[in-house]
Formats: C-alpha cells, sequence, structure tokens
C-alpha cells in the first residue's frame, strides 16, 4: 500500500476547504443542504448512524459506498420520503418536517401533509428506475407537476416542458410513451420532470445503474450539464469518472457511517480507510 | 485493454488448419449468395395432422345437427320470436333493463372506490367501516337484499333531519323518494359495490410503489396522487373484471321482480308468455335481447380497455400485450375476485 499523505480528520476538512476555494464554487456561498447527526431504523435495523452532510449552493456532492450501506436512505431522508428518526436535516435554512418553533413541553411540532408536500416540491429527486408516469407521454409527463401542484397554466407548463426535453435532447420524443424509450431517453425524462419544478437541489439516486452500459454516457452528460449551470445536487453513483470530473465533494459511506469525507482527488486517489480502498478497487 | 495486433493469436482456439485464419474465413463467406438480404425461403410439406380433420368432421356435424335441431324444431315457434321481438313491451324492457344495469354499476363503482380508498387508509374507523360493508353486502343473497330494499319504506317510513331528541328541520316521506326504481338501482348498485371493492382494490394494490414515490417527491398530495396516477394506471387492471361484473349485472337485473320493479325485460317476455300460454319463443327473445346488450358492452368494453392500456405494451412486464386473450384473463385472474367463468373472454 502506498502510504497516505493526508493528515488526519481535522486537518483534512481545513484542506477540503482549501480547495474548495480554488474551485468555481466559493466556501462562502450559502449552505442549502445541511444534515447533522442524523439516525434512521427500521424497527431493530439502525441504517443511518450519526450522519452529516453539508451541500454548498451550486455544489455537487457524490455520495459512493456499498450496496445497503445507507446511501438511498440517506436521500429519502432528505427530501422525506423516510422519516428521520432522530438529528435535524436543514434545506437552506427551514428545519424539514417540524415547525422551527419546538412545543412549550419540548416537543417539536409536526409539519402537516400539505406543508411537507409543499418542501418536498422545492427539491427535485430521480430514482434508479425512473419511475415516469406510463399512462402519459414524456410531456405530460413533464407538465403534470407544475400544472397540479404550482397551479401553472397549461400552455405555460407545456411551453416549459418542451424548453425542458430539448435540454435533454429529447425534443422529438415529446409524444412519445416511456415504453416507448430506451432507459436512458427515460431517466432523461425523469430529470426534466423534476426540473420542472424549479427545485432549489437535486437528489439522483443511483440514476445510470439500471441502464445498459452504453447510454451511460446520455445521462451523465445532462448531469454535468447541470452541473456546470449551478445546480446544487447530491448524486448517488458509482461512476468515479463521473464523481472525478464533477464533484465538489465525495463522501463514502458504510454500514450507515460516513466514514470519509474530501474532494474527489482526496476520497479516490487517496483513499485513508481499508474499507474506501477496498471499495474502489471493486468499482474502479 | 485492447489488442492492437491487427492478427489477434489463433482467436478460434488453435485448431485452425496451418495458412492464415484471414483466408479460411474468406472462402467460407464466398460460399454464400453475396448480398446478405437474400435468401430462400424453407420449402416443405406440413406434416399430417389427422386428430385435426377428425375433430373439425365431428364438431361440424354435432353444430349442424344443432343448427337443424333450432331450425325445424316447431316448439321454438320462430314466428312467436319475430312477433315479439320488436314488441313495445319488450323494447321498453330492454330500455329499463339497461338503465338499471348502468346506473347500479355507476353507484356501485363509486361506492367500491370508496370502500377500497377507506380500506387502505391509516384510519381504523374508516377501515373497519369498508370491512363490515363488504362482509355484509357481500355475504347476504342479491335476492334478499333487494326484498330488503322493497321493504324499505315499511321499515323506514320516514327519514329526519334535525336535532337528535331536538326539533326536526326537515322530514321526508320514504315512500316518495324510494321508488320501486331507485330500490332496484340501490340494491343492485351495493351489493354490486361489495364485489368492486375488492377488485379495485386490487387494482390499486397492482400499481407500483416507485409511482406514489416518484409523485410524492414532485410535492402532490395524497388526494392528487390517487386521482391523477395511481387510479388511472389502476383502471387498467381494473376495467377487464369490471365488464365481466356489468355483463353479470346485466343478468342479475332479471331478480329486480324481487323489489318489485316490473318494467325489466325479464318480466316483459314473461308477461306475455303468460299472457299467450308460449313461455319457449319468448325465452328466446329475451335471450337474444340480452346477447345483444352484451355484444353492446363488450364493445364498450373493448374502447375502455383501449384507452386505460395506452402507454403500456409488452415491454412493461406487469402490462399484458392488449387486447390478448390471455392478457385480459391474467388480468381478471390479478384481481382473484371475479367468480370462475369458463367462457369470461371473447376476442372481439
Ligand atoms: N423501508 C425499509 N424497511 C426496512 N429496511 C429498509 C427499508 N429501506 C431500506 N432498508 C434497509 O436499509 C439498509 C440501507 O438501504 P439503502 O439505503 O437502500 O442502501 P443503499 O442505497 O446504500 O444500497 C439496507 O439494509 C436495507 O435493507
Ligand atoms: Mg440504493
Amino acid at each position: 500500500m502506498t502510504s497516505n499523505p493526508t493528515p488526519d480528520g481535522t486537518a483534512r476538512s481545513a484542506a477540503a476547504d482549501a480547495t474548495h476555494s480554488t474551485d468555481s464554487t466559493a466556501p462562502s456561498s450559502p449552505v442549502v443542504i445541511e444534515v447533522e447527526g442524523l439516525h434512521k431504523t427500521f424497527g431493530d435495523l439502525h441504517v443511518l448512524k450519526d450522519c452529516d452532510l453539508t451541500v454548498r449552493s451550486g455544489e455537487v456532492a457524490v455520495l459512493v459506498g456499498p450496496s445497503g450501506s445507507g446511501k438511498s436512505t440517506l436521500l429519502r431522508c432528505i427530501n422525506q420520503l423516510e422519516e428521520a428518526t432522530a438529528g435535524t436535516i436543514r434545506i437552506e435554512g427551514v428545519t424539514q418536517g417540524y415547525a422551527e418553533q419546538s412545543l412549550p413541553d419540548g416537543r417539536l411540532q409536526k409539519l402537516s401533509a400539505q406543508q411537507i408536500a409543499a418542501q418536498r416540491a422545492r427539491i427535485g429527486m430521480v430514482f434508479q428506475r425512473f419511475h415516469l408516469f406510463p399512462h402519459m407521454t414524456a410531456l405530460q409527463n413533464v407538465m403534470e407537476a407544475p400544472v397540479q401542484v404550482l397551479r401553472i397554466s397549461k400552455a405555460e407548463s407545456e411551453a416549459r416542458a418542451r424548453t425542458l426535453l430539448e435540454r435533454v435532447g429529447l425534443a422529438d420524443r415529446a409524444d412519445h410513451y416511456p415504453s416507448e424509450l430506451s432507459g436512458g431517453q427515460q431517466q432523461r425524462v425523469a430529470i426534466a420532470r423534476a426540473l420542472a419544478m424549479e427545485p432549489e437541489l437535486m437528489l439522483f439516486d443511483e440514476p445510470t445503474s439500471a441502464l445498459d452500459p452504453e447510454l451511460v454516457a446520455e445521462v451523465l452528460a445532462v448531469l454535468k450539464d447541470l452541473a456546470a449551470d449551478g445546480m446544487t445536487m447530491v448524486v448517488v453513483s458509482h461512476e468515479m469518472g463521473f464523481a472525478r470530473e464533477v464533484a465538489d465533494q465525495v463522501a463514502f459511506m458504510d454500514e450507515g457511517r460516513i466514514i470519509e469525507r474530501g474532494t474527489p482527488e482526496q476520497l479516490i486517489d487517496h483513499p485513508r480507510s481499508e474499507r474506501l480502498q477496498g471499495f474502489l478497487a471493486s468499482v474502479l | 485493454m485492447s489488442s492492437t495486433d491487427p492478427h489477434p493469436a489463433s482467436p478460434t482456439g488453435g485448431d485452425t488448419p496451418s495458412g492464415t485464419p484471414g483466408a479460411s474465413r474468406t472462402t467460407a463467406a464466398t460460399a454464400r449468395p453475396a448480398d446478405p438480404e437474400q435468401f430462400t425461403p424453407i420449402r416443405a410439406k406440413a406434416a399430417p395432422r389427422p386428430g385435426t380433420w377428425v375433430s373439425a368432421v365431428i364438431v361440424g356435424l354435432l353444430v349442424l345437427a344443432l343448427v337443424n335441431f333450432l331450425v325445424t324444431n316447431p316448439v321454438l315457434e320462430w314466428g312467436t320470436v319475430a312477433t315479439y321481438i320488436l314488441d313495445v313491451k319488450v323494447v321498453q324492457g330492454v330500455g329499463w333493463t339497461l338503465l338499471v344495469t348502468v346506473l347500479a354499476m355507476v353507484l356501485g363503482t363509486v361506492v367500491a372506490l370508496l370502500a377500497a380508498v377507506m380500506r387502505r387508509s391509516d384510519n381504523p374507523v374508516l377501515r373497519g367501516v369498508s370491512w363490515a360493508y363488504i362482509f355484509v353486502f357481500r355475504g347476504i343473497p342479491v335476492y334478499t337484499q333487494l326484498v330488503f330494499w322493497g321493504l324499505f319504506t315499511v321499515i323506514v317510513p320516514k327519514l329526519v333531519v334535525g336535532v337528535p331528541f331536538g326539533p326536526e328541520l326537515l322530514s321526508f316521506s320514504t315512500r316518495d323518494l324510494l321508488t320501486a326504481f331507485w330500490a332496484a338501482v340501490i340494491g343492485l348498485g351495493l351489493n354490486e359495490g361489495a364485489y368492486l371493492a375488492e377488485i379495485i382494490r386490487s387494482g390499486l394494490n397492482s400499481v407500483d410503489r416507485g409511482q406514489t414515490e416518484a409523485s410524492k417527491a414532485l410535492g402532490m398530495g395524497n388526494g392528487k396522487i390517487l386521482r391523477r396516477i395511481i387510479v388511472p394506471q389502476a383502471m387498467r387492471v381494473i376495467v377487464p373484471p369490471l365488464g365481466n361484473e356489468t355483463i353479470g349485472m346485466l343478468k342479475t337485473t332479471s331478480l329486480v321482480l324481487a323489489v318489485p320493479f316490473t318494467l325489466d325485460l325479464t318480466f316483459a317476455t314473461n308477461g306475455i308468455a303468460n299472457k299467450l300460454f308460449t313461455p319457449i319463443p319468448l325465452l328466446i327473445v329475451a335471450a337474444l335481447w340480452y346477447l345483444a346488450i352484451t355484444s353492446v358492452l363488450m364493445v364498450g368494453q373493448y374502447f375502455l380497455e383501449k384507452h386505460f392500456g395506452r402507454g403500456f405494451d409488452d415491454r412493461t412486464p406487469v402490462a399484458p400485450r392488449r387486447g390478448s386473450r390471455s392478457g385480459r384473463q391474467a388480468a381478471v385472474t390479478r384481481s382473484g375476485t371475479t367468480p370462475h367463468d369458463p367462457l369470461p373472454e371473447v376476442e372481439l
């Protein structure tokens, strides 16, 4: 094994910040996602253990880790598809799922279903298996939420949807049903569908894992384009080339813990923990 | 990774005869027609299948015998059939039967959707009420239920809206509201709803959970998700058994005499038959009309299936090929609530 030049943990995060300052993203840009001390249990199963994650505006954070390490659960907690067991999640400073003011007896006040839906509407999510609405065309998929949730007029929503489909290179597939599209095309429609809500940030859960190898590039190209456009993104992905090229920070999860965090160079080229070294050996 | 050597060592595994492997491949290629688009189709004589012929002849003879029996048997009185098939009473009976069928199915579907959604709710009271409704209305014979609805005005003569133990604000005489017609519709509709609730519930459950998640992630509320995303997809599974149920309902309307509602097709043909003392031709009249209505309903079902099948094709694993017998039957079977019917599906 090559000796690791990275100093201890605290010095390391300072080093990470130093790297960021030379990046296009200034360290002073506002924090968008702030996860603190997050725990999640399913019955006796302790799936997330004391996870912290900070993502600044315009940053791309790539989450890596072996299957079952809790990456999807972390993303799902961020947009409240799962309810956190302990810890806090703030998006642009706003606590997710609970009122800012706690009750006189010290308990938190849960938000109503509508309030939670409104918080979710500002976070775009893209799934491994696309989950397009099969009974709607690509265009209708993209138009649906703006019309139903934001109450935008159909004409305006359609115009926006067409622009977005063009952006992901699918202008000519607008009237196709998902079953008539390739996996890569479906995933690009799913990205356009999420973008139609004009989210503050986007979460991607292994967006290319369900794709045939030759279709991965077209989806990654859309992600890169989004990143270049300044979208704040958390991407679960094992595409190390993509991480190296686009990520501002990489976090390695194992058994529910974020055990290493830093720039792509630090994590991918100079992994400190044996687990990360082993993991990288298996995906590179 | 890939070798840059234009002649990789022995690609065929080393058993190539001496000489360059490239040359032998060229020879093999020239042995075939130059144009790969060209081919000679296989010409072959069919294998003998005596069984096919024997069975065709036997069944054909049986069909001929049946036709001969139907045409020549004087008891069937085709002349009487022809006289009465367009009789005013009969045609009106067809109209009433259709009306009762459609209204009862609409009521049943609405009640069933409510019951199915309540059954999926987090609220234990709603779940319990839904379960009890299905238990009671599915468990009592429809004939008994129809008699009950006929007697409803006797059991509950007056409906009162007001403060309990206090003043009456409004009161209705049920006799004025609940005519025999509506008693028939409600009786059939509520009974049907109990069956349809299970069909609709399994239809709703058949929609992938990822659909709900994706909709939630877009900020949609539960009502919108149900209406815009889940129900339209569930309909693909629901419509085939719903078609069966509608045809079943058409036939069940012949029981509305129990209310008693006396304008439907069966009552009309029975009335004429009793007057003429010729039951058989009027049974045929009724049978022909029921078949005619069934055909119309099947056409309606075909278009509904086409509508709700949009966007689904062979590539989607849960979606069988539209209109294929096995596909529709699979959908019926999947719902698991339709009674076994040996001829449930006919290709249009
Ligand atoms: N709804 C659930 N109920 C019970 N266990 C779950 C649930 N969702 C995820 N898990 C478990 O949590 C662990 C982490 O899962 P996940 O977040 O999907 O991992 P990853 O995305 O890193 O592969 C796994 O052991 C998984 O079985
Ligand atoms: Mg996962």
